[in-house]
């Protein structure tokens, strides 16, 4: 049924140059892809039908420079697409409208091809993307999870801060861009004293963290089920900040973290996962986190030519029958 | 009683952000590969992939030179929500 001929979809915005590693690859290889950014292109000419009936499902998808069959797709890979914001020459609740058409209709067809093989499934992507779930799955996966708590309550967050005697920290559960005089602003890991905690933690849901001793860093990259081990160290809690400052080797992966990294792919459904350890000096990789649809390209050379090539064997080969 | 949320208390500025030039991508119909050409319709090669483009703008960039891509819980399926590390 699988057609292995056929093309490879990606979705993605145009600003994206990671995509652009992947696709030099399919294109050496004569894989044949094609390119849609959904929340933009479905606005500006390209076009999107998907027709069921009782027993059978076709459809066809026409971009500037392609026409495919969406039963021919062998593989999709969900990268950067932009946001559904409908079409910016409408406003208000006409554009909003047009936004949630787009979102529900063409989000649906996009996510609803029978045989294609996800990278990964965008509704998977977004139910990993909640770091409950994401700690819910390490813990069952055998991974070693610092201590944490999500609460709303201010007693209940300044006692478990306090009572962390290496220190905890806090980690927002969702990043929304934040601006401060127009400067975008984010949340950078650092310690948290006991008595900065207000009644305004009951604002809403907030997650504090046992702050774990580490030697260094693992930014561990799974596709598939091949592991792509890089140690981090750096002079920051949050190697994210001030990425001028990070040395990165790559190193490779224990037996015991492979095999729980499968489990969580499995567990989420995820073929692709960007997991973060903190490493102490006696050896535990404690889990911190995993992103479903986590950045790799900023890492060496050889680790991101590596990478490229291993996402670009799992879209080539489609889904395994 | 309209109390901030004590989350945002957290917030400090990226390191540095600095606007990148505009370039117009033109997909090559051939590979799909992005092209970017400049004012003067000449092609450029864009900088390296950040860690996170979270919070940025497709005209702001991480000094690694990474535009950022929107991102938006209510109308995006596929998120750019690089983690807190520590």
């Amino acid at each position: 049924m699988g057609d292995r001929s056929g093309s490879v979809l990606v979705l993605t915005n145009p600003l994206d140059v990671t995509t652009d590693a992947v696709l030099r690859v399919l294109a050496e290889r004569r894989v044949p892809v094609v390119r849609l950014d959904p929340g933009s292109d479905l606005h500006s000419g390209a076009s999107l039908t998907a027709a069921y009936r009782t027993g059978g499902q076709r459809g066809t998808l026409r971009t500037a420079s392609r026409e495919v069959a969406l039963s021919s797709v062998r593989s999709v890979w969900v990268r950067r697409a932009s946001p559904y914001e409908g079409p910016s020459e409408l406003g208000g609740q006409e554009r909003r409208f047009a936004a949630s058409q787009t979102l529900w209709g063409a989000g649906g067809i996009l996510a609803s091809f029978p045989v294609a093989h996800y990278v990964n499934h965008p509704w998977a992507n977004r139910a990993a993307e909640h770091k409950p779930a994401q700690l819910a799955a390490a813990q069952r996966s055998g991974f070693a999870v610092p201590d944490t708590v999500v609460t709303n309550s201010a007693d209940e967050a300044r006692e478990f801060v306090a009572a962390q005697a290496g220190g905890a920290v806090y980690k927002p559960l969702w990043n929304t861009p934040y601006a401060v005089d127009g400067r975008p602003h984010a949340v950078w890991v650092r310690e948290v004293d006991p008595a900065d905690i207000t009644g305004a933690v009951s604002v809403c849901p907030h997650l504090f963290q046992a702050k774990v001793p580490k030697a260094f860093d693992v930014r561990v990259t799974a596709v598939g089920d091949r592991l792509f081990g890089l140690r981090i160290d750096s002079p920051d809690l949050d190697w994210r900040r001030r990425q001028d400052r990070i040395a990165c080797t790559p190193i490779d992966v224990p037996e015991p973290v492979a095999c729980a990294v499968a489990a969580y792919l499995g567990r989420l459904r995820l073929v692709y996962g960007a997991f973060d350890f903190a490493v102490t000096a006696s050896g535990t990789w404690y889990f911190l986190e995993c992103n479903p649809n986590g950045q790799w390209a900023w890492q060496p050379a050889g680790t991101t030519d590596a990478i490229a090539h291993a996402i670009a064997d799992q879209l080539q080969k489609g889904r395994d029958t | 009683m309209k109390t901030a949320p004590w989350g945002t208390t957290r917030m400090e500025p990226f390191t540095a952000t600095v606007p990148v030039p505009q370039f117009t991508p033109v997909i090559d119909p051939e590979t799909q590969v992005a092209v970017f050409v400049d004012g003067h319709g000449r092609t450029v090669e864009l900088g390296g992939h950040g860690t996170s483009t979270s919070g940025l703008t497709p005209t702001q960039t991480t000094p690694d030179g990474n535009p950022g891509s929107p991102t938006d819980a209510d109308t995006t399926e596929s998120y750019d929500q690089d983690q807190s590390n520590g």
